[in-house]
């Protein structure tokens, strides 16, 4: 009962807070202080204008397009690896440092390199999301088989079981907290992803439309688009966090792999 | 004197329920007493101890210490964890010294401050090891020093013991009498031992469980000081007979509700 | 199958391990090394291959050139005007961000109070605040500042948060039960048992802080590092390029490495006692 009543009063907090914000921001706006700054009435405005323009709608369908080519494919090959190097120690051993490297390394930097291989176009937004994706969806797959306990894989080899089906029954839902954790990772990252290489080419997509609109100085419509990325954000990650929830009632929190360099 | 009056306490649970801990809880403690509390598992002597050092809140009655009701932790008491908590992060005797360092005295002369004690619990030696190096019966030695540290007038000690086998234990029992007899403390000792409970008290607090509650005060008539010898004595072996089996018809009750 | 027999060697291998065998104590060396050995000879040959080295470069060709870039004054320019927003942008979001994590760890009020912005900033692409910093500051070092500093600040706020939200309520419990001050239970419990969660977001928050780096030396209109790449590409000097990018990996690796070291040393309490429990 107690706790109900914090927990409302949290929710409160939180409803002021993002009240008093907006207030304080609509104030500096109409003082008018720096053109970086124009009040949040005119941003609403903007919203209401920039979130149906086809011009927007453009953008998202384009950078939407993005992810869903590479997301997928990434995440497959990801949890196969993952599985691969959970499972076999030599594919660990193997696969250990590169995967390693690519973790703790700033992804970003490899952008340039990326688009000199790749051109200025659609390839290399993919290639971005898949280096952002692939490895983080590799370790946390591994560690994942990693939490399977031993003693239940000898109990299933003692009843006959085979190693496709110690993968079947026992590995993979063992493994499966942790990689959808993975999952839902990645897919901040991704979206992480496109926007900063789309804005490196500064054309298509919603990273594009944000370059656009930044050096045309049009603020209103840029922090429209900035709130629908970040809100766009959270909503997918909240998606998939649901879909963790459905699909796996039992777990409770495992501790997940975020490397440092977390994408743009 | 320390006076529980009408004590209860229920807690939320996580569906939305509330768990009644500790129920209609009357006794009192005179001043440089020991007096031991000893109940079967879940019965609420920690959290019953917890009340009297004021960290936890009863949600009815109330506890008074020499006439004033306990509102929070006070300078006059010290507790003595069930699960030793001590800072990982310092050594000994930052450790001991903890107690007086929260009270405002500088590291420095908390530290200096804390050797006696250190030396008191015969850990002399140990002054700059770290928790984790030690054993859990030295590490409750520890616990007991800091609360022994800030010189509190009444010393609440949950399961000190516990963790200890029973070699250590009975050495720390003779350890605890020794310091008992010398600072003249009011003591309340929680324990799962009807031997050491019996061994050590003035009085013991039988306690029922579902809620938790009052069973029977028992007096322990033993002369002091005592030795090893009170052990076989027919006093002290009936004392312990009845306790255990007050405590038997507890925790062998098949209509007890399950705890939570 | 292949796989079959790796698996059966697999659990030879586990048997092995824990019997503490020492007959394959180089055999993971040998796959470790190999794998990478391999990896860098498919770069050089693939690279080799190519009629240009106009896109993708051999391997030895970026080591080359990277040597030779180091030993230029002009390397050393670009990455001084790279590396001091970025000190700057660095230290303010730890600052910031140590500051105001304690502050949301401490007070739930507080937290909830803060926490629409915060689950938005971390979930916003903060390379999309780029242009707003330009509009704000132009593309001097303020607003480059402010663009690491808006990189790091979230990780380490949230780590410091969880560090001090996490702190064992026991140790509280026992503090508070020592009668002192408020303030005194912050600085002798509850901070202390909060720094590997604030370290934690130091290693975090440092590799976040490289990403706004990077990110200022590719979006903004280039003087650093972001400049010798504009100029290599414009030059088609595509060793050139694939080398100051290797220097900004190996500039992110080394500071990653040092606030893991950083980060093992002030939380080595909390390991020691892992391993005891
Ligand atoms: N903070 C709390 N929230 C909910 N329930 C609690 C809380 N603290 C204690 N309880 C419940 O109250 C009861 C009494 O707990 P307490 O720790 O006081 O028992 P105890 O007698 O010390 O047990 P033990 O001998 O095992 O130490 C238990 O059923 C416990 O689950
Ligand atoms: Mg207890």
């Amino acid at each position: 009962m107690r706790n109900m009543t914090r927990q409302n009063r949290n929710r409160l907090l939180s409803v002021i807070g993002l009240l008093a914000g907006l207030v304080l921001w609509e104030v500096i706006g109409r003082l008018e202080l720096s053109p970086a700054f124009p009040p949040f009435s005119a941003v609403l405005a903007a919203v209401v204008e920039v979130w149906s323009s086809p011009r927007f709608l453009e953008a998202l369908k384009e950078s939407l397009i993005s992810i869903a080519i590479a997301l997928p494919p990434s995440i497959v090959l990801g949890v196969a690896i993952g599985l691969l190097i959970g499972r076999y120690r030599r594919v660990e051993w193997a696969l250990d440092p590169l995967i390693n490297t690519f973790l703790s390394l700033p992804l970003v930097a490899l952008i340039p390199v990326l688009f000199l291989i790749f051109g200025l176009g659609r390839g290399s937004i993919l290639a971005t999301i898949v280096i952002y994706t692939f490895f983080i969806v590799v370790v946390n797959t591994a560690a994942g088989v990693k939490t399977t306990d031993p003693e239940i894989v000898e109990m299933a080899r003692s009843f006959g079981a085979g190693e496709a089906h110690v993968m079947n029954r026992v590995i993979l839902p063992s493994a499966l907290p942790l990689t959808f954790a993975g999952i839902r990772i990645a897919t901040g990252r991704a979206i992480r992803a496109v926007i900063i290489a789309e804005q490196v080419i500064g054309l298509i997509g919603l990273g594009g439309l944000v370059q656009r609109l930044g050096g045309a100085f049009a603020v209103e419509q840029l922090y429209a688009v900035v709130l629908f990325v970040g809100l766009f954000g959270l909503v997918s990650m909240e998606a998939v966090a649901i879909a963790e929830r459905k699909a796996l009632p039992w777990i409770i929190a495992q501790e997940e792999t975020e490397p440092a360099f977390q994408g743009a | 004197m320390i006076e529980i009056r009408e004590i209860g306490r229920q807690f939320n649970t996580r569906d939305g329920g509330t768990f009644e801990a500790l129920k209609d809880v009357s006794f009192s403690v005179k001043d440089k007493e020991f007096f031991s509390i000893i109940g079967p598992s879940g019965c609420g002597k920690t959290t019953l101890l917890k009340m009297v050092a004021g960290l936890v809140r009863p949600t009815s009655g109330q506890i008074v210490i020499d006439g004033s009701p306990v509102s929070g932790p006070g300078n006059d008491r010290a507790m003595v964890f069930q699960h030793f908590v001590l800072l990982p992060w310092a050594d000994i005797l930052t450790n001991v010294g903890f107690g007086l360092e929260m009270r405002g005295l500088s590291r420095r002369e908390s530290r200096e401050a804390a050797r006696p004690f250190l030396d008191r619990v015969g850990l002399t030696g140990f002054a700059e090891h770290y928790p984790h190096e030690l054993s859990g019966g030295m590490q409750q030695r520890v616990g007991l020093a800091r609360a022994l540290a800030v010189s509190p007038d009444i010393l609440l000690m949950d399961e000190p013991f516990g963790a200890l086998d029973a070699q250590t234990r009975q050495l720390m029992q003779e350890d605890l009498m020794r310091i008992w007899d010398v600072e003249q403390k009011t003591v309340i000792f929680v324990t799962h031992s009807m031997d050491e409970a019996a061994y050590l008290s003035d009085r013991v607090l039988v306690m029922d469980t579902h809620p938790g509650k009052v069973r029977e005060v028992l007096d322990v008539p033993l002369p002091r000081p005592r030795d090893e010898a009170v052990r076989t004595t027919p006093v002290f072996n009936e004392l312990t007979s009845h306790m255990w089996h007050e405590l038997r018809g507890m925790i062998g009750d098949p209509t007890a509700p399950a705890p939570e | 199958m292949v796989t079959d027999q790796a698996a059966g060697a697999t659990d030879v291998e586990l048997t092995l391990a824990a019997r503490g065998g020492s007959s394959s104590r180089w055999t993971p060396w040998l796959f470790r090394i190999g794998s990478v050995g391999l990896v860098l000879l498919i770069w050089e040959l693939y690279g080799r291959a190519q009629d240009t080295t106009l896109f993708f470069v051999p391997f030895t060709s970026v080591v080359t050139a990277l040597w030779e870039l180091v030993q230029t004054t002009e390397f050393w320019d670009a990455f001084r005007q790279t590396f001091i927003p970025f000190i700057w942008g660095w230290l303010l979001s730890l600052v910031v961000g140590i500051f105001l994590g304690l502050l949301i760890g401490r007070f739930p009020a507080f937290d909830a109070l803060t926490k629409p912005y915060v689950t938005f900033l971390n979930a916003l692409p903060i390379s999309t605040l780029v242009p707003i910093a330009v509009i704000l500051f132009g593309i001097g070092y303020p607003s480059r500042i402010l663009i690491v500093f808006l990189f790091g600040v979230i990780e380490v706020t949230l780590n410091t948060a969880a560090g001090v939200r996490y702190v064992n309520r026991d140790l509280v419990e026992m503090g508070e039960s020592f009668n002192g001050t408020q303030w005194r239970l912050f600085r002798k419990v509850i901070l202390p048992a909060s720094v590997p969660g604030i370290m934690a977001g130091v290693r975090i928050g440092t590799g976040r802080a490289v990403v706004g780096m990077v990110v200022v030396e590719i979006l903004l209109v280039a003087v650093g590092m972001g400049r010798l790449i504009l100029r290599y590409r414009g030059r088609f000097q595509s060793a050139e390029l694939y080398a100051v990018v290797l220097a900004l990996i190996l500039f992110g690796i080394l500071l990653q490495v040092l606030a893991r070291r950083i980060e093992l040393r002030a939380s080595r309490w909390k390991s020691e006692m892992e391993q005891v429990a």
